[in-house]
């Protein structure tokens, strides 16, 4: 606690905070909470391309649209389809993410400048550039995938297409997705590795642990608050994947391919039914601030643990 | 914790949320303002193909409205709808717009468009029906007939001639006994070759067949639209392609026909059925084709299974002016010069058809486009239903044949669901 000063300039140092993230929240507020009241506005309405073109007000419906859309078993298809994908694309960023920073820690420094390099040039990498890449890669009649798979199993893998078969198909997109988020996972886990102190594990080992006991009792729990957020950051991002299905599938996803974020966008572009992707999209909301709460609990609870 | 993995925490946690935020930015396109500027939307085809016309036009039109600026922009027809939507939500809308002939129905209904006096239109009494019919609603004309194009059948002559074969097949028993023998000159020793290119979400082509065999995409009983897909007819005709594409057909089954000139430019395809120009663009390095196929290519009237000509698909293009448009005198004036007798012969140098049936028969009879005009007369369009437009963005004929080309569903299974889905939404606005 600072010293007591006179009365107005307490006042302009408590006032001090909220100037600073002022314009922060009023980005904020316009980019973001315009957009989602008027969507919420839109998902109890029935707005049509007559409504749009007039520019008349759309009739309300109240809760119609969540009644036709939560109603609808592809819906929750899609729904579990999607949470699926998040767990298993996370899941996948954060294990292969771990590897590569502990891969960091013990490499010698010239091969860590190159490692970085790398994950950083991944990084840097548009979507539209990796998904097209990926899907070249895998493509039916030319992609090298299947010629290299032809010449290490010796089975005829020309003309296979991996789209046909939607695991397959997700199996390629899983992969691009989680090539993309691993270099923020590995360069953040790595940042929180350097800040374990020596002499902590040095300890251990005086204590005899070793290898895997060793990095799960000890160093493990030192980067923990830093995994769970990036673990849940990476799952809120993958959950609202969207470009690169849409890429990878020439923008016409078959229904197979749709998660929720296409399933909306479908609804309000392509059938122009923009009050049910309203609908959608704001159930996506919803099971996202389900998902954010872990994520606010640890920034919450990092604060307090000292 | 450490304070500095608090401040790794808190910088991650910045950095993500300014990412996320960075990532729901979109792009917006709008169109310039004023009133002595005139903004037209044309598809890249016109830049492609006869820019020369576009040009002309313009003079035309400038020495008619001194001080009036045209500014064409050319849109892709994969984006353009969207734009278009967007656009039209606002003020700032363009004054002429290119549509699709399947999609225009959707926004008549919906009315985006100012009527039109086809009075005032070249040879507006011989509007070819496919494309007059989408612009009519309740009496009236919305928008006004630019251009047509049929598919052929386009063969390589060159293997052909090695397969033995002098000419090009007039009858479909004619068409397999040709397709036999070039699979089985060339399919033998190469695994790859296709002796016909027939992607399976080439929806064209299928619903072609369905056509032939007298099969529906939807009929209309009172003012209600009803798929028709599964009933026997069409389910005849599909069965017929499916045969076609498991005898003669290697490639991915679940490809559309988006790259043909570029595959066929690969060498590795005796015939596909597309549009005219897919030949030469097959020669065309540009698009992916192979400079060395030059002259190789003849087209001819595709025969179907019922023994007249396959009936094609009449893809074509509108001309229209947006209700909101402060220039729709101005705009009226453009289209009519854009499509008047002249362009339209400048049209059908660029090997499409013309609008209307009184030109039809200057398009030369033995040229690249003759097999076209004469398969014209047996064409058909999309229902001109009010939700036709959400059924070819849903994808739903494309999903349809996917799964009846990879085997994925029987050709009863795969239908029945796609009358389901079309049901849903063919009839709303």
């Amino acid at each position: 606690m600072p010293a007591r000063r006179p009365g107005g300039a307490r006042r302009a140092r408590r006032a001090t905070p909220y100037l600073l993230i002022a314009p922060m929240v009023g980005t904020l507020l316009l980019v973001l909470g315009y957009p989602l009241v008027d969507m919420v506005l839109l998902s109890f309405k029935d707005m049509t391309r007559k409504q749009l073109f007039a520019g008349t007000a759309p009739p309300w419906v109240g809760l119609d649209q969540y009644r036709t859309v939560l109603s609808d078993g592809f819906f929750w298809e899609v729904v579990a389809r999607t949470v699926a994908f998040a767990v298993v694309c996370a899941g996948l960023t954060m294990l292969c993410g771990l590897a590569f920073a502990l891969l960091l820690r013990a490499v010698s420094a010239w091969v860590r400048v190159v490692l970085v390099g790398v994950l950083v040039a991944v990084w840097a990498m548009p979507f539209m550039v990796a998904a097209s890449v990926f899907r070249w890669l895998s493509d039916a009649d030319y992609g090298v995938v299947n010629w290299l798979l032809g010449r290490v199993t010796g089975a005829d893998f020309r003309g296979h297409n991996w789209f046909s078969d939607p695991w397959q198909g997700f199996a390629v997109i899983v992969a691009v997705v989680v090539w993309g988020a691993i270099p923020f996972a590995a360069i953040t886990l790595h940042a929180a590795l350097t800040q374990v102190p020596a002499e902590l594990e040095e300890a251990a080992r005086v204590d005899g642990a070793r290898g895997v006991a060793l990095f799960r009792h000890v160093t493990f729990p030192m980067i923990r608050p830093l995994f769970t957020v990036v673990a849940a950051l990476s799952a809120i991002w993958d959950f609202g994947a969207f470009s690169q299905i849409w890429l990878m599938r020439g923008g016409q996803p078959e229904r197979d391919y749709y998660l929720l974020g296409v399933y909306s966008f479908i609804e309000s572009f392509a059938v122009n039914r923009y009050s049910v992707g309203a609908a959608i999209a704001l159930v996506t909301v919803v099971l996202l601030l389900g998902g954010s709460a872990v994520y606010l609990r640890q920034v919450l609870r990092t604060g307090e643990v000292e | 914790m450490t304070r500095t993995v608090r401040g790794v925490v808190a910088t991650a946690s910045a950095v993500a949320l300014l990412a996320g935020a960075a990532a729901c930015e979109s792009g917006g396109g709008g169109s310039a303002k004023g009133s002595q500027r005139l903004t037209v939307w044309l598809t890249v085809d016109a830049q492609e193909s006869w820019p020369d016309l576009v040009e002309s036009t313009n003079t035309r039109f400038a020495q008619q409205h001194p001080g009036v600026d045209v500014a064409v922009e050319y849109q892709q027809w994969t984006t353009k709808n969207l734009k278009l939507d967007a656009a039209l939500a606002g003020r700032d809308v363009p004054d002429v717009v290119e549509m699709g002939n399947s999609e225009v129905v959707n926004y008549l209904v919906n009315d985006a468009f100012a009527a039109v006096d086809p009075a005032n239109y070249d040879h507006s009494a011989e509007w070819l029906p496919a494309l007059k019919e989408p612009c009519e609603l309740n009496g009236r004309t919305y928008c006004v007939p630019y251009y047509v194009g049929a598919r052929v059948g386009i063969y390589r002559t060159d293997l052909f001639q090695q397969a033995g074969l002098s000419k090009a097949p007039d009858t479909y028993p004619e068409l397999i006994t040709d397709l036999d023998a070039l699979k089985a000159r060339f399919g033998a020793q190469d695994h790859a070759f296709s002796a016909l290119y027939m992607p399976g979400r080439y929806w064209y082509a299928a619903l072609a067949f369905l056509k032939d065999a007298g099969g529906d995409i939807a009929v209309k009983t009172g003012d209600q639209w009803k798929s028709a897909l599964s009933t026997p007819k069409s389910v005849a005709g599909l069965k017929a392609w499916k045969d076609l594409l498991d005898a003669y057909y290697v490639g991915d089954r679940s490809k559309d026909n988006g790259d043909e000139p570029a595959v066929v430019g690969q060498g590795k395809v005796a015939m596909f059925y597309g549009n005219t120009w897919e030949a030469e663009a097959a020669a065309d390095p540009q698009s992916g084709g192979d400079p060395a196929l030059k002259g190789k290519f003849a087209t001819f009237p595709f025969p179907g299974p019922s023994g007249g000509p396959l009936p094609p698909f009449l893809g074509g293009s509108e001309l229209a002016v947006p209700t909101k448009s402060k220039n729709q005198r101005l705009a009226q004036d453009w289209i009519k010069l854009f499509t008047d007798r002249t362009s339209q012969q400048r049209l059908i140098k660029a090997n499409t058809l013309p609008n209307n049936t009184a030109q039809l028969a200057d398009v030369d009879p033995a040229g690249v486009n003759g097999s076209a005009a004469k398969a014209a007369a047996r064409g058909w369009v999309t229902p001109p239903a009010p939700g036709w437009v959400a059924v070819e963005k849903a994808n739903i004929l494309q999903e349809m044949l996917e799964d009846i080309a990879t085997g994925k569903h029987t050709i009863e299974d795969a239908t029945k669901t796609a009358d389901g889905r079309i049901d849903a939404v063919i009839n709303k606005n």
